[in-house]
């Protein structure tokens, strides 16, 4: 019985994961949510055309403001909430039991998961972009490279979020997961704050933890060079560089816990 | 694939070197809180010889689906060996030897039954013209060449299972493993399902298949295992397993018009039909054979005729609830 198999094993673990990633990408797109969000951000980038209007200083700058923000709220939103029931879902409607049975690893599944949300931040991110930076040259904006390291650093936040909530959704339900990522990503855009404040804190014997607490959650305030954009503010590309790296390191550490957690979970 | 508790563990050789299926010692162990747990699966042992379709019947709740997942390496078992071709259940050889059919066709509905072969063919490592060629040959026969862009959100119950089959074809295993695959199908499904199933065990697969009708046992298949609250009650042949059990034999004979058989003493339990007199005779096999001969002298005694001798032989019913 000779079988047509791929030869080369990282070949064909890397198609299965591409398997999975497609028709989570698939999946994904048809989420009611999705599109809620993208239509809710479309309208956002369109109310700054005119809110630019009312004001008197720079027109093109305030429509910026609102895209950049829009792309900001709608990605995180949507990385915490469908990241949140990536695997959860999975689980409950019992999809993944013909998925496992096939031989596939646990951890491809996830990682499949993982990366098929991401391409839809990204195709997602992009359009909200695009309509932003178009407006925003439409009213004689000058496009400068801030704009393109703001997207990059954005999608990085995305991706950190996305891990988190896949930690999550490989043990607990996706309402949890959801409950539970979401804090996390207002303490990781508050953590320049909760670390000032840390040595503050009374009693001194909780500091300890909440310190490590901070040491182990993302800090997201390195994402968001937002004001930066705005004001026509130098971002160096080390920086960009730097705070890709420190996510792509924080995604590679969550994935690998969440590949752990759901390797040993009795399905 | 998951976590394997038996990788560590040496592992005997199957009992046979020619079964699709060995299983041996199996529990399983939920936990249903921190200090408690509960033994869905106790001690199980059977062996499948390749070829067979093997039924594992069993109520309700008796642990078919745990062993099954162990099976198809969904669970790993808490103790024992499980192998499907020799290999490892859990382990990615033994996977790409067995096809599964789940209980419930939990799909991803949104693909049509191409794209749906599409992404499990790519899942088994195969090459897409692979998957092309063998999905267009595998629709034809589950009867769905028609269906095949067609959406499997609009699917009836049957039309999952056939898909769900082809599925499980694809990669031409010597193992199936069906999971209750006539569950919830109308009469048409049912038939439909069993059809396939019976074309499938022609080509020399082994077929095990769950499931709690014992119609579809006695129709389908060559051995059977019972199942009951975890525990397996007995498997093997199903010939074997019923010409162990105990018998019924139906007399039919006529008396002379002056006689009356219930008044000779060996056919008192007799009762009167319209054409004559019915004698049903209940014993251990091993005496049978002897009670009927002694019956059907007293009648030939009596100068009575034997019109027939009826052997009734035990059901899957007789033997499940006897188990049971």
């Amino acid at each position: 019985m000779k079988q047509n198999y791929l030869r080369t094993p990282i070949k064909q673990s890397l198609r299965q994961v591409f398997a999975i990633s497609s028709v989570t990408f698939q999946e994904l797109l048809r989420e009611k949510i999705l599109w809620s969000a993208l239509l809710f951000a479309v309208l956002c980038v369109a109310l700054s055309l005119a809110a630019a209007q009312l004001s008197f200083a720079d027109q093109a700058r305030i429509a910026l403001d609102f895209g950049l923000t829009s792309v900001s709220i709608i990605g995180g939103l949507i990385s915490v909430i469908m990241g949140s029931s990536l695997i959860a879902k999975e689980v409950h409607h019992r999809t993944l039991y013909l998925v496992l049975t096939k031989a596939v690893w646990r951890w491809q599944f996830v990682v499949g998961k993982f990366l098929g949300l991401l391409a839809l931040l990204t195709l997602n991110s992009l359009i909200i972009s695009g309509i932003a930076i178009g407006i925003f040259l439409l009213l004689d904006g000058q496009f400068r490279m801030s704009i393109l390291q703001n997207y990059i650093l954005q999608m990085s936040e995305f991706a950190i979020l996305s891990a988190v909530a896949c930690v999550f959704s490989a043990f607990s339900t996706a309402t949890l997961s959801a409950i539970v990522t979401s804090g996390i990503w207002i303490i990781g855009h508050a953590m320049t704050d909760f670390q000032v404040l840390i040595p503050k804190i009374e009693p001194p014997l909780a500091r300890p933890f909440l310190d490590f607490t901070a040491r182990v959650l993302p800090d997201l305030t390195r994402f968001d060079i937002k004001a930066q954009v705005s004001h026509i503010l130098p971002v160096t590309w080390s920086y960009t560089g730097v705070s890709v790296l420190y996510a792509l390191s924080y995604v590679l550490f969550a994935l690998a816990i969440a590949c752990f957690v759901f390797t040993r979970r009795d399905l | 694939m998951t976590r394997n508790p038996q990788a560590n563990q040496t592992v005997p050789p199957p009992s046979s070197s020619r079964a699709a299926i060995h299983v041996e010692g199996v529990e399983k162990r939920y936990r249903t809180s921190r200090l408690a747990s509960v033994l869905a699966l106790d001690n199980v042992s059977l062996t499948v010889p390749q070829g067979e379709i093997f039924g594992f019947l069993g109520p309700n709740g008796a642990g078919k689906t745990s062993l099954i997942k162990i099976l198809v390496g969904i669970q790993g078992a808490s103790k024992g060996v499980c192998q499907i071709m020799g290999e490892n259940c859990g382990t990615r050889e033994s996977k790409l030897r067995l096809g599964y059919l789940p209980e419930r066709p939990y799909y991803h509905e949104f693909l049509t039954a191409r794209e749906f072969l599409l992404f499990h063919g790519r899942l088994l490592g195969l090459s897409d013209s692979n998957i092309h060629a063998k999905s267009e040959k595998l629709l034809d026969r589950v009867g769905l060449k028609k269906a095949r862009d067609q959406k499997l959100r609009t699917f009836s119950k049957g039309m999952l299972q056939r898909v769900g089959f082809a599925q499980a074809l694809l990669h031409d295993p010597a193992v199936l493993i069906l999971d209750e695959p006539m569950s919830g199908l109308d009469p048409v499904g049912r038939r439909e399902v069993r059809d396939i199933i019976a074309d499938i065990a022609k080509t020399g697969k082994t077929i095990f298949f769950s499931t709690h009708i014992i119609h579809d046992v006695e129709v389908l298949c060559t051995t059977v295992g019972f199942i009951q609250h975890g525990k397996l009650k007995g498997s093997g042949n199903i010939d074997s397993l019923l010409g162990k059990t105990v018998k019924s034999v139906e007399i039919r004979f006529s008396m002379a018009a002056d006689r009356d058989a219930s008044k000779v003493n060996t056919l008192r339990n007799s009762r009167k039909t319209m054409d004559g007199w019915v004698l049903e005779l209940e014993s251990d096999v091993e005496k049978i054979e002897q009670q009927t001969a002694e019956i059907i002298s007293s009648i030939l005694d009596e100068k009575g005729r034997v019109k027939s001798i009826i052997p009734r032989k035990s059901t899957l019913e007789d033997l499940f609830f006897g188990e049971t």
